[in-house]
Order: C-alpha cells, then sequence, then structure tokens
C-alpha cells in the first residue's frame, strides 16, 4: 500500500511538473530582444536594399503582399489576403487586407500597392531592385521615362490591385517576398523625402524607435499589428564588426542570440551544456571557381575538365571548413533541383586530360580574389592542388572594390567568388550563373531551358529542367567548379524561444520569438 | 604671437587643398566604383549609368574636385552614396566619440609613459629600470588586436569588471571607455616610457641639474621641478602628434570594441569607394592635425620661455 502511495506520489508530482513546463512553452509577451549585425545597414528603404542586411531589416518594419512562411519556403498571404490567377498566369489579382494601418495611422489602400511598384520603376528613384519584376507589363516605358507609373499594376478598387505580366513567369509570387515588393506609402515618403532611407514609415510588425549609425538600431513592438503584435516589445541590434567580440558579447549574457563564429565553432558545437541551442542550418549558396573562355586555354573543355578532376573538393572542404558541405553542383543542400553528378577529384586523369588538350606541360593561369581571409586562404590552396598538374596559377588579390570591378566586366579569367540565393528556387542559381557576361559561357539549349524554368508554374517540371541544365553543362565543360556550401551554425540564450531559423533571409520579421521570463 | 598664430591659421588653406586634391587624384586612380558596390551583383546598367550621372561621378575628376571645393567652403560636405546620410551629420555624430576614446587614452598612456619613463632613468641599469624596459618592449610589439580581446577576456569575460563593448547609453562612461582606452593607448605608452627615458637621462646630465643639486635641493624637486619640464618640451611634440594620429587611426580598436567612432567609419567609406565620405574625412582629419600641431606650438611657449614665434 505504501508502494502505491509513493507511486502515484511519483506520478502526481511528474504531471505536476509536466503542465508547468506546458504552461511555460506558451508564447510570453514582453520584454527586450538583445541581437546584433555585424555591420551597419546602408539603408532602410525597401526600394534601395540590394543587400541582405538591408532586405533582412526592412521585413520588420514593412510587409509585402504575400510572404514565406515561418516554418517553412512555402509561399503564404500577407498584405493579400487572396488572389487570382488568370490568363495561364499572366494575371495577377490581388485582394487586399482591410484592417491593415501604416505606424503613422494611415489606412493602406491599393493605391499604396501601385505606387510602390510605380516607385520602383521609376527613373529618379533609381532602384537597384528593376531586375525583379521586369515581367510586369511597362517596366521598360517606365524606366525610360515613357509612362507615368506602370501599365501593368492597376488599382481595381480601394482593395484590389491587378498585375498584368508581358509573359507567364512561374515565380511571380516569390518575387513578390523579395524586400524590394515591401509596400510603402506615397505620403509618408514624400514626408521624409531623402530621409525615409532612416525612417521607416511601414504596416510592418515592429516600428522605428532610433538609428545610431555603426552604433544600434532599435525597434518597438507594432501594437497594432494586421497579423497580431510581436511578443517582445522592443528589439535592439547593436552593430558589433568583430566576430570575437560579438560570441564574448553573447557569454557574458548581453546577447540573447547570435552566429557562432567559424573560429569558434568547434569549442560550441561540442560543448555539451550549449548543444541544445545550437543550430546549425545549410545556406542558400555556392561558393565556386569561374573559367572564363574569353581567355585561352580556358576556352577549351578539356581544359576546364582538367581544371575540375584536379580540385578534390572533399579535401578542400574537410581541410578548411570541416561545417562545409562539399559541391558537386551549383545547388546547395536542402534545396530541391541539385544532380546526382560525382563529385571529380583525380589528379592523373587531370594531367591525361591536360595532355589531350596540347597543355602536357600546363600553362599560366591567372586567378583573382578579394581580400577577404577566406578569398586568400583558398586562392592559395587552389594554387597549390593546381600546380600539381602543371598549371602555374599568378594570385591576383584585390580589395572587393577592385575585384568586383574586373570580374562583372569579364576581365578576370578565372575567379573565386559565390552566389547568394535570392530565394529558393535552382532558377535564381542557375540563371544568374549561366546568364552572365563574366564567364563568356553562352549556350543556347541551356539559355531555352532557362527561358522554360521561369515560364512553367509546374514545380516538378522547374526541378527536372534544373536538373537537365546541370548535366549538360557538364559534358559542355562547366565553366564553374563548385567547391562548398556554406552552413551557419547560431546560438540562443535559453530564455529565447520561437520559430528562429529560416534559410531565407527576408523571412524571419521577428513575430515568434519570445522570452521566457521565468528561464531569464 | 598672435601674428603668429594668424600666420599659421592661413597656411591652413593650402595644407587642406593640397591633401584634397591629393585624395581625389588617388581616389581617381584606384580603379573600383562606388555605384556597382552601392547597387550590387544584379543591378541593371543603364541604373549604373544614371546613378553615376546623379552623383556627377561622370564628370573629369577636376569638375568634381572644384565642385566638391565649392561645396565644402560653404559648409556642405555632401551626402553618403551608400548610406544617403549627411558628411557632416554622421562626423558630428562619430567624431565626438574618437574624440573621447582618444583622449582617454593619451591621458592614460601619458600618466604610465612619463612615470615610467622618468622612474626607469632615476634607476638606469638597475632591475627596476630593466624590468620597465622589457615591459615597455612587450607593449611596443604586442598586436592591437591580440592585446585587446585578452583585455576582453581577462577584466570582461573572467572578472566582469567591465562590459564586453559598445558605449553604452552614449554618455561618458568610465566602466565602457577603459578597456578600449587601454588597448588604444598602450603602444604609445610603451613608447612614451622609452622615449622620456632617454630625454630624461639626457637632462640628468645638464648644468642645471647638477647646479640644483649642489644647493641641496631635494632629489624630487631636482627631477620634477627643473627635469620635467626640460624633459616635457620634446614629449609634448610625440604627445600632440599622437593624440592627432589616435583620433585619425583608432579602427583596429574601434572594431574590436564595437566603438562607433571616425575610424571605422573612414574604413568602411575606402572599402565602399563612398568618396563624398572619404574626402569629408580626410578634411576634417587634416583639420585636426593642423590643429594639434598648432596647439603644440603653442605651448612650446607656456613651457619654454626661450621659444619666441615673432
Amino acid at each position: 500500500m505504501k508502494r502505491f502511495k509513493i507511486i502515484t506520489l511519483v506520478a502526481l508530482l511528474l504531471i505536476f511538473t509536466l503542465s508547468l513546463s506546458a504552461v511555460a512553452e506558451e508564447p510570453q509577451y514582453g520584454g527586450t530582444l538583445r541581437l546584433s549585425n555585424d555591420t551597419d545597414w546602408d539603408t532602410l528603404d525597401p526600394a534601395y536594399s540590394s543587400g541582405f542586411d538591408a532586405g533582412e531589416m526592412a521585413v520588420k518594419f514593412f510587409d509585402g503582399l504575400v510572404r514565406f512562411d515561418y516554418h517553412s519556403n512555402e509561399i503564404v498571404p500577407a498584405l493579400a489576403k487572396s488572389w487570382d490567377v488568370e490568363d495561364n498566369n499572366t494575371t495577377f489579382t490581388f485582394h487586399l487586407r482591410k484592417d491593415v494601418e501604416f505606424h503613422d495611422g494611415t489606412e493602406l489602400t491599393a493605391h499604396d500597392v501601385k505606387y510602390t511598384f510605380d516607385r520602383l520603376y521609376d527613373p529618379e528613384t533609381a532602384s537597384p531592385g528593376t531586375w525583379v519584376y521586369p515581367m510586369i507589363e511597362g517596366t521598360d516605358a517606365a524606366l525610360e521615362g515613357e509612362s507615368d507609373g506602370l501599365a501593368g499594376v492597376e488599382v481595381i478598387d480601394d482593395y484590389t490591385v491587378r498585375f498584368k505580366l508581358d509573359k507567364s513567369f512561374g515565380l511571380f509570387l516569390t518575387h513578390l517576398t523579395l524586400p524590394y515588393g515591401l509596400i510603402v506609402n506615397e505620403d509618408i515618403v514624400e514626408e521624409y523625402g531623402e530621409d525615409f532611407r532612416q525612417n521607416p514609415v511601414g504596416t510592418g510588425p515592429f516600428k522605428f524607435v532610433e538609428w545610431e549609425h555603426d552604433d544600434r538600431l532599435v525597434m518597438e513592438a507594432n501594437e497594432d499589428y494586421w497579423d497580431g503584435r510581436p511578443y517582445v516589445d522592443e528589439v535592439v541590434f547593436r552593430v558589433i564588426p568583430q566576430p570575437l567580440t560579438d560570441i564574448a558579447e553573447f557569454e557574458a549574457g548581453n546577447l540573447d542570440f547570435t552566429a557562432v563564429p567559424n573560429e569558434e565553432r568547434e569549442r560550441w558545437v561540442e560543448n555539451e551544456e550549449w548543444q541544445e541551442y545550437i543550430t546549425t542550418i545549410a545556406e542558400l549558396n555556392t561558393y565556386y571557381l569561374a573559367l572564363n573562355s574569353d581567355f585561352e586555354p580556358l576556352d577549351n573543355k578539356k581544359v576546364r575538365e582538367a581544371i575540375d578532376y584536379a580540385l578534390d573538393n572533399r579535401a578542400i572542404t574537410s581541410a578548411l571548413f570541416p561545417h562545409y558541405v562539399p559541391a558537386n553542383d551549383a545547388i546547395p543542400e536542402g534545396m530541391a533541383g541539385g544532380s546526382d553528378l560525382p563529385m571529380k577529384a583525380d589528379v592523373e586523369k587531370a594531367k591525361e586530360l591536360l595532355a589531350e588538350a596540347g597543355y602536357a606541360d600546363g600553362f599560366e593561369l591567372e586567378l583573382w580574389v578579394s581580400d577577404g581571409r577566406t578569398s586568400v586562404r583558398i586562392g592559395g590552396v587552389l594554387q597549390a592542388l593546381l600546380g600539381r598538374v602543371g598549371i602555374d596559377v599568378e594570385l591576383i588579390k584585390n580589395d572587393w572594390s577592385v575585384f568586383y570591378d574586373t570580374v562583372k566586366n569579364g576581365n578576370a579569367p578565372s575567379y573565386y567568388l559565390s552566389w547568394w540565393a535570392d530565394y529558393a528556387d535552382p532558377y535564381n542559381f542557375l540563371n544568374a550563373l549561366y546568364i552572365s557576361d563574366r564567364i563568356a559561357f553562352n549556350n543556347e539549349d541551356i539559355n531555352g531551358m532557362l527561358e522554360e524554368m521561369a515560364v512553367t508554374t509546374d514545380q516538378e517540371e522547374r526541378l527536372e529542367l534544373s536538373r537537365e541544365i546541370i548535366h549538360l553543362a557538364d559534358e559542355l565543360g562547366d565553366p564553374y567548379v563548385y567547391l562548398y556550401h556554406t552552413s551557419t551554425s547560431s546560438i540562443k540564450q535559453p530564455w529565447v524561444k520561437g520559430e528562429l531559423y529560416h534559410q531565407m533571409y527576408s523571412a524571419d520579421k521577428l513575430v515568434t520569438w519570445w522570452i521566457d521570463q521565468d528561464l531569464k | 604671437m598672435f601674428q603668429y598664430i594668424i600666420r599659421r591659421l592661413l597656411l591652413i588653406i593650402p595644407v587642406l587643398l593640397g591633401v584634397l586634391f591629393l585624395t581625389f587624384v588617388l581616389m581617381y586612380m584606384i580603379p573600383g566604383d562606388p555605384v556597382v558596390t552601392m547597387l550590387g551583383q544584379h543591378a541593371d546598367d543603364d541604373i549604373i549609368e544614371r546613378i553615376r550621372a546623379e552623383l556627377n561621378l561622370d564628370e573629369p575628376w577636376y569638375i568634381q574636385f572644384f565642385n566638391y571645393i565649392k561645396r565644402t567652403l560653404r559648409g556642405d560636405l555632401g551626402r553618403s552614396y551608400i548610406s544617403n546620410v549627411e558628411v557632416t551629420e554622421a562626423l558630428k555624430q562619430k567624431l565626438p566619440n574618437t574624440f573621447k576614446l582618444a583622449s582617454a587614452a593619451i591621458i592614460i598612456s601619458t600618466i604610465m609613459g612619463v612615470l615610467i619613463g622618468i622612474i626607469s632613468a632615476i634607476f638606469k641599469n638597475t632591475w627596476i629600470d630593466h624590468a620597465a624596459m622589457t615591459f615597455a618592449l612587450f607593449f611596443i610589439s604586442t598586436p592591437i588586436f591580440w592585446f585587446g580581446m585578452v583585455l576582453i577576456y581577462i577584466f570582461s569575460m573572467t572578472l566582469g569588471w567591465t562590459p564586453v563593448s559598445g558605449m553604452g547609453d552614449g554618455s561618458f562612461s568610465i566602466k565602457h571607455i577603459i578597456l578600449p582606452a587601454i588597448t588604444l593607448g598602450s603602444r604609445f605608452a610603451a613608447f612614451l616610457a622609452r622615449y622620456t627615458r632617454s630625454v630624461m637621462l639626457e637632462v640628468i646630465k645638464e648644468d642645471y641639474i647638477r647646479t640644483a643639486r649642489s644647493k641641496g635641493l631635494r632629489e624630487t624637486t631636482v627631477i620634477f621641478k627643473h627635469g620635467l619640464r626640460n624633459v616635457m618640451i620634446p614629449v609634448v611634440t610625440v604627445i600632440g602628434m599622437n593624440f592627432a594620429s589616435l583620433l585619425n587611426g583608432s579602427v583596429l580598436t574601434e572594431t574590436i570594441f564595437a566603438w562607433p567612432g571616425f575610424g571605422r567609419y573612414i574604413v568602411t567609406a575606402i572599402k565602399k569607394r563612398d568618396f563624398q565620405v572619404i574626402a569629408g574625412c580626410v578634411w576634417v582629419g587634416a583639420l585636426i592635425f593642423v590643429f594639434i600641431n598648432l596647439m603644440v606650438d603653442i605651448i612650446y611657449v607656456t613651457l619654454d620661455p626661450r621659444i619666441k614665434y615673432d
């Protein structure tokens, strides 16, 4: 009997503890979230948000018609509560929510949507984001100054707006998630004028409070946010340029969440005390060595293949970045559309191919890298590995501005660079890489398939085309030797809860984050 | 004296023009395009051209130089190409921060450097002298970056006495400034200790010191009243020049301690080819240099009555 009592007592205690922890998992309102960034933001105006940092911040103050789901790469309604797609994917009619206000109390209407896109294509605005929506009717005319606004964006009534596209574009909704598509209000933009870039007033979950450049940016919860106010009252972003200082601030308990610096990854990831608070996610990028066919002998398919065989991606990645993933093609891990191409690593085969191409004694090659620490390290490794097959690499190191200028104008014979995705679709990688003036690789078949990829709304078809393009490029002697895809480890304090990790930089609006006051 | 100051102030004009001219020419010679940096990898070529025209970057350099001088004389340093923030506004925010840091660094390093230098000279060739000079050599050879991180580890992480980084709420806070000031000033303190020691050793040999001693004055009076005053003349020059350098070149310390100052501002601008900011910073930096030099010259007169500028 006594034993039964003890068991009952233990069971009751267990139920009590479990129910307590279940209660504790109910999100709590309040508190200040302390985050950091390694650089100051160039702008908070969506129309100029060309960098990841700017875009990541803009989504906190503004909303788009649609957005990424907080838990997946799916597209869900935002300012538009629904939409109709007609005319073979060329007409999109969006029905707006009626309960949305800008931070100054102005009501959101379809005129704001039209103004946002007109402004983006107004030559006076000179936005770097005009590449995002060229499929909307009338963008060329607007950019040339021949029309007042976009013919393809039409206000039907205060809460309905219609987009007409020149041709079917399968990724139109995806493109609307990009920060350039965040909705702004004409009166507010004009009121602030030049200073709108530093005074973001949108419909987003957070209201702007203050921004001390290079030091801190503060925002507070928008109590009237149409999707329910965020859990935290305030978010303070500090600018901490040095990653080791940043992680020291975290360790001292002054930051709630941060990225673990690469040089510290082992120490943190292998620390049992912190393991459950660390999450590692694959990033949407690809790092590569590009070979420009405008320069001899890189125009020779066999030479390009030889270079591919000479570089052992697995060895490079495990030696330099044990947390990264070696690449077999452009598509990063965790994203559909990648191929089953094997990784090539065979020095003898490389030498054979060079001999067949008539370069048995090797040749001299200029390799351009930027002066970032990783670039210089990789440059040295590539130089050594290519040296083994007789290719005498001259490493040309420059600061980013000079390096990028040279690469962009097609003046670098070979260079080490990366592509970071604007959104999670293989089209964004393949289109940027294979239709480019930087490498003089212009293959009609690939271009045609890329066009098909752009038009189709059938996801399976797009993924199949992606795999075909990758295989064809490989058969033609790929102008890119894909090296690796990065991953990042983030660490949070035990009291920080919520949906904190998303592969897309523009997905997180910080509305799911909350602070468990009992743990703090 | 008054005429001398006016003359020196007038000399500032050609110096500043020369500095700006050189900066403009250098920026022109360095490849790299601010507009491309600003717009990112996707930007449309037409837009790049349009912005370049809007910012007058398509004009020949001498026209840009002339326009810049014209605007600067009106007190307008322009807006950053990248962030669109007025350079004057940014400088108003960042210069005081760097000024606070450099002042704290120069005060700490002067007190430490001069004191150690004098003690070393007094105890020449004893273990005190050897220990002090070994210490000085250590700090001269220590990379600032490493030293700053070690200070953070000991005082912020282990002992918890100071914050890790930042300026706090922006007002003057000894807790926030002490580690960056020591980091920034350490190398100069070490240099100053060695320099003060060698000057002091020269001064001690002078006749007036012998006279002072023969009068039966206490050794401390001899050293601190008669010796120190003469040591200070060359030492003040060095301090003045270094203060100007610290104001202009504290980028590493500002980076380690996330201090939003002038050094980080100009280095970021150089990386992004933000000409407007670079020119504004160089202009202001040169002005600081020239003024501090002038101040040093004026301080000479009070330290050494034999010096007369008229």
